[in-house]
This record gives C-alpha cells, sequence and structure tokens, in this order.
C-alpha cells in the first residue's frame, strides 16, 4: 500500500482518465461473461481486441500504462489481467510487481502479452507467478483457450 | 613458466651484449659518451619508424632503411622524386607542392596526423606521421617518422564492427516489438470485418427477399420483420460504428510496418567506401525511426531540419551509425535523469548550414556528463554503463567516423542535471 500512498496525485490522474476505461454503449450486446482488464500503450490493440472480445461475451477495459492498469486492477476487479511488459510510466515490470504482491490483485490471473520476450525473461516471468506469457501477435485460438482455462480456475 | 629459447645465435648474442654491459658497468667511472662521435645517420637508420625528410619543394631527399621495408621502394629509387609519385597519391593530397600539404599538421592537434599513404605495390598504408620543420639554408626542410597503424586501425574496424552488430541486435528487439505490434491488431480488425462481413451477408439476404417481394407486389410484413431481425441479430449499429474503425486501424498498423522496414533497410544500407552526397535530414529522420522502440518510452523527439543544406558528402552506413549512438545514448541519460515514473524528456535534433560545414546538433535533457570525465568521452573502451551494457566504443567510433573518416569535427557541451548537446560538424565541400 505504500506505493499507493506516495503516488496518489498521479493515481488520481489515472482516475480522471478513467472515462478511456469505459466499455463501449452498444445497442445489444452479447451476455459478459468475462470483464479483462487489458494493459498496453497502443490503444490500437485494445482497440482491435475489444472487437473481437466483445463477440465472444468478454468486455474488455483497455489501459495505457501500468500505472493506470494499477487503478484499475484494484477498483474495478477484473477477472483476468493482460499486460505489454515495455509501456511509458510503469513499464509492465512495475505493473507486475506491485500486482503480484498486493493482497486485493493476488488472486486475479496476469497474462503478459508482448512483442519481445527472451527465454531468459520468460522463465522469470513464469516464475514470478504470471499465469501465461504469450508473444505478440497472439494467435486468436491460442489467447481464447488461455482465458477459458483461466477463467474455469 | 620458463622462455623457450629457439634461436641460439640469438642467445650467444645477447649473452655477449650482457657481458658487455656488466663489464662497462664494473668500470668506474663509466667512459662518458662523446655526443660529436654519435652516427646520426646510423641513429635514423635505426629508428623504429619509417624517416623520411621532403625538401620545400615536396621533393624526398631522405628515406632510411625502415622506410625501405615498409613503402618497398629503395632509398635510390624514391630520392629525388616528390611525395605525390610516391607514398601520398594524388586523391589524398588534392594539389598542393608535390603533397606536401597532406602533411600540413595543424599545430592545435598535437603535431601528428594520421593519414593513409600508398606502397610500391600500390596497396594502402594507413600511418600516423610526425612532422617536424627545419630551417636549412634560405629553405626549410620537412623531417618525418612515419609509424605504421595498420594493426591498430584493424583493431577499430573489427571494434566498429562489433560495435555496430551490437546496435543491430540491441535495435532488433526494439523492431520486433515495433512490428509485432500492429501486426497483432491488424489480425485481430480483419478477423472482426471478416466475421462482420458475414453477418452482414446475412442482412443483405434479408434485404433481397424483401425487394423480391416488393418487386412480386406480395404481402411484404413478412420480409420486412426478417430484415429487422437480421439487422438485430448482426448488430448492425454497433457494425456500423466498429467497422470504419477497424479497417482505418489496420491500414494505419500497415503503414507503421511499412514504415519500420523501409527504415531498416535504408540503414542496413551497405557500407560504401567512397562518400556520397545524401539528405542528412532524410538519413536521420530514418534513423530516428528504427530507434523508435529505444527513445519512445522516455522522451519526444523534436527536429529541425534546415531545409537549405544542400546534399553532404557522407558515408551513409557510418553516418547513420554515429546518429544511432547518440540518439541512444540520450536516451539512456533521460532515463537516468527521470527515471520511468515522470514525464518524458526532450531529445532535440537539428541540422543547420554553417558556411562551408554542415552542422548536426543532438541535445537531450537528461543527466549530463560529470566535469571530471567529459575528457574521456570519446576514449575507447570509457563507458559509464554496468559491464555488459555496451561495449564503450560507441562516441570513439562517433569520433572516428566524423574526424577521421569525415574531415569533421565532434564537440561535446554538458551540464550535469541539465543535459548533454552534441554537435558534429561535417564538410560540405563546396567547389
Amino acid at each position: 500500500m505504500a506505493i499507493l500512498t506516495e503516488n496518489r496525485s498521479a493515481l488520481g490522474t489515472a482516475l480522471a482518465a478513467s472515462a478511456v476505461g469505459k466499455p463501449r454503449r452498444v445497442r445489444r450486446r452479447p451476455t459478459v461473461r468475462a470483464r479483462v482488464l487489458w494493459v498496453d500503450d497502443d490503444p490500437n490493440i485494445t482497440a482491435a481486441l475489444s472487437r473481437r472480445l466483445y463477440r465472444k461475451g468478454i468486455e474488455l477495459w483497455p489501459a495505457s500504462d501500468g500505472m493506470q492498469g494499477y487503478w484499475f486492477a484494484v477498483t474495478r476487479k477484473p477477472d483476468i489481467i493482460v499486460t505489454d511488459l515495455r509501456m511509458p510510466r510503469w513499464d509492465g515490470r512495475d505493473l507486475l510487481e506491485c500486482l503480484l504482491a498486493n493482497g486485493m490483485t493476488t488472486g486475479v490471473p496476469v497474462v503478459v502479452v508482448s512483442g519481445y520476450v527472451t527465454p531468459a525473461e520468460r522463465s522469470r516471468l513464469e516464475h514470478q507467478g504470471v499465469a501465461a506469457v504469450l508473444d505478440k501477435p497472439v494467435a486468436w485460438p491460442l489467447l481464447c483457450k488461455t482465458f477459458e482455462r483461466l477463467l474455469v480456475e | 613458466m620458463t622462455t623457450q629459447v629457439i634461436d641460439h645465435a640469438l642467445e650467444a648474442e645477447l649473452a655477449e651484449l650482457n657481458a658487455e654491459l656488466i663489464r662497462l658497468e664494473e668500470l668506474d667511472p663509466v667512459p662518458l659518451c662523446d655526443p660529436a662521435g654519435i652516427d646520426w645517420r646510423g641513429v635514423v637508420d635505426t629508428s623504429n619508424d619509417a624517416f623520411l625528410a621532403v625538401d620545400a619543394a615536396g621533393v624526398l631527399i631522405e628515406w632510411n632503411a625502415n622506410a625501405e621495408s615498409l613503402f618497398g621502394w629503395s632509398r635510390s629509387e624514391v630520392v629525388g622524386r616528390s611525395l605525390e609519385e610516391t607514398i601520398l597519391p594524388d586523391g589524398v593530397t588534392e594539389g598542393g607542392v608535390g603533397g606536401l600539404r597532406a602533411l600540413a599538421v595543424d599545430p592545435r592537434k598535437g603535431k601528428r596526423l594520421e593519414i593513409t599513404t600508398r606502397r610500391r605495390d600500390g596497396s594502402d598504408l594507413p600511418a600516423e606521421v610526425s612532422v617536424a620543420t627545419m630551417r636549412h639554408g634560405s629553405s626549410f626542410l620537412f623531417n618525418v617518422f612515419v609509424h605504421d597503424i595498420s594493426a591498430r586501425r584493424e583493431l577499430q574496424s573489427q571494434l566498429a564492427h562489433a560495435q555496430k552488430l551490437e546496435s543491430i541486435g540491441q535495435l532488433s528487439a526494439g523492431i520486433a516489438h515495433e512490428i509485432n505490434t500492429p501486426t497483432q491488431y491488424v489480425g485481430d480488425n480483419t478477423r472482426f470485418v471478416q466475421e462482420a462481413v458475414g453477418d452482414l451477408m446475412g442482412v443483405l439476404a434479408a434485404f433481397e427477399s424483401l425487394a423480391a417481394a416488393v418487386r412480386a407486389g406480395v404481402d411484404t410484413s413478412e420480409a420486412l420483420a426478417s430484415v429487422e431481425q437480421a439487422s438485430e441479430a448482426a448488430d448492425l449499429e454497433y457494425l456500423k460504428e466498429e467497422l470504419g474503425e477497424a479497417i482505418g486501424q489496420s491500414l494505419e498498423g500497415i503503414e507503421r510496418v511499412t514504415t519500420i522496414v523501409r527504415a531498416m533497410k535504408e540503414f542496413s544500407h551497405p557500407g560504401t567506401a567512397t562518400k556520397t552526397r545524401i539528405d542528412l535530414a532524410a538519413a536521420i529522420r530514418n534513423t530516428i525511426t528504427v530507434a523508435t522502440n529505444e527513445w519512445k518510452y522516455v522522451a519526444k523527439i523534436e527536429t529541425d531540419f534546415d531545409a537549405s543544406l544542400p546534399p553532404t558528402p557522407c558515408l551513409p552506413g557510418d553516418f547513420n551509425q554515429v546518429v544511432l549512438n547518440l540518439i541512444v545514448n540520450s536516451a539512456h541519460a533521460i532515463k537516468q535523469l527521470r527515471g520511468a515514473s515522470e514525464e518524458k524528456g526532450v531529445i532535440s535534433v537539428t541540422t543547420r548550414r554553417e558556411n562551408d560545414y554542415a552542422v548536426l546538433t543532438i541535445a537531450d535533457d537528461g543527466c549530463g556528463i560529470p566535469p571530471e570525465i567529459v575528457g574521456k568521452v570519446f576514449d575507447p573502451f570509457f563507458t559509464t554503463k554496468e559491464v555488459g551494457v555496451g561495449t564503450g566504443q560507441g562516441l570513439a567510433i562517433a569520433r572516428s567516423v566524423i574526424v577521421d573518416k569525415h574531415g569533421g569535427t565532434i564537440h561535446v557541451d554538458t551540464k550535469v542535471g541539465q543535459g548533454t548537446r552534441f554537435t558534429i560538424r561535417l564538410p560540405l565541400d563546396v567547389e
């Protein structure tokens, strides 16, 4: 919680920007089965995935950096958290450290989806408690299978 | 470990010399050497470096034994010929009296300079020359010691190559990231469009049935109900909203991949041995694109390029390497000062023309360089980064490329905690 206190003002900024994370209002949508927080600094990534996941009944909440992601993680309680590694402000490693250490988020499975993960980093992440490490671009069937597995667990 | 002696004759000669020295030491007092009796010709001939002397017209008048073995011409072959006809071919001297201009040493450079000379067999020999001017009667004499630096040059070129490979390896990770991100969303969007088009076909079929009913003049209420049902099922409102965006973002993604692949191709352009005139701004933009992943998380890049700067004679591969090294250094300096959680820093890159020079500056608002080490930053192997991060060659290579290969200059201005600016001047070689 020390981090929360130290970064109160920054988290405030993240809160103000929380409109970004609101799900799209649509006329009719499939029943929402799960909510996924997806942290990636490229909004095109989260926009494209939210279109596809929407059809699968999964609502995607986008966050653009580790700090915003952490704020959504503790305030909105997603079913799964997905994060990239390289991002401005807090990067994925900072986010993971906080998520895996905070009692409020330890139960939420965390998936890393990144454009470049070295084998050493992969094993370090898995050892750290990350549920899955996927390479970007991640194949759709693999992503679905991973989500199904984590949602059942 | 003991030294193995293979040459018995040499061993005997060495033992004899040692015995002679011991015998001399035992004499009291050691006899003084009479300078008047020294064979100065012998001194010059036994020098470890090649020695040559040139008169004011650039004609060789002296040539020692080492010069004979280094360049391949005997003394009698070269004495009386000009430097231009022998070790300094036309391309190097670019006019001047008999090739003398190539030996004109800028006093600020410490009376030594590195030049490329030519051997008798036509091959190049990189050499460090030290020139002293001596008055001789009513004219001048130039005494030149030539030190073979081909081994050093070879090492430098291997290091430069290693550094280039290192930075390309580092870049490839960033480029993988830059390409994989758009690939991800282009793929997802295309799949989305594919599924959406499938749904739209269903809606279209319902509309076709409605049109057929209208044409036949039969009751349309059933067909109309199917249209509404199909539109509802396809979530037509949602598709109208999302389809355009999905296609637009995909095109943007393809554009991003194309840009970075094109930039990489330009950047890794095989180095040419001769200079070509290039648009510096285009080359710099390209390098900035290739290195995107190295700076984008910590800095913004602001560019200000002088549109009136003429194409500049340049070795493109080497020049790109220098710009890359400086931008990566700037990004590291900003990261060191600001860490990851603060606002981004600024790297500003400018070009302008100053008389007959193209001037390039790369400045950052990073941590700066402490005064006690600023004098060493261009030294090979000097690094402040952790072991394993960098070879300590980045700025040494920048200096060698700009100064040795382009005849330009590179300067650094820095203030701890405020930032660093590198200024590079490249001669435009205007006629």
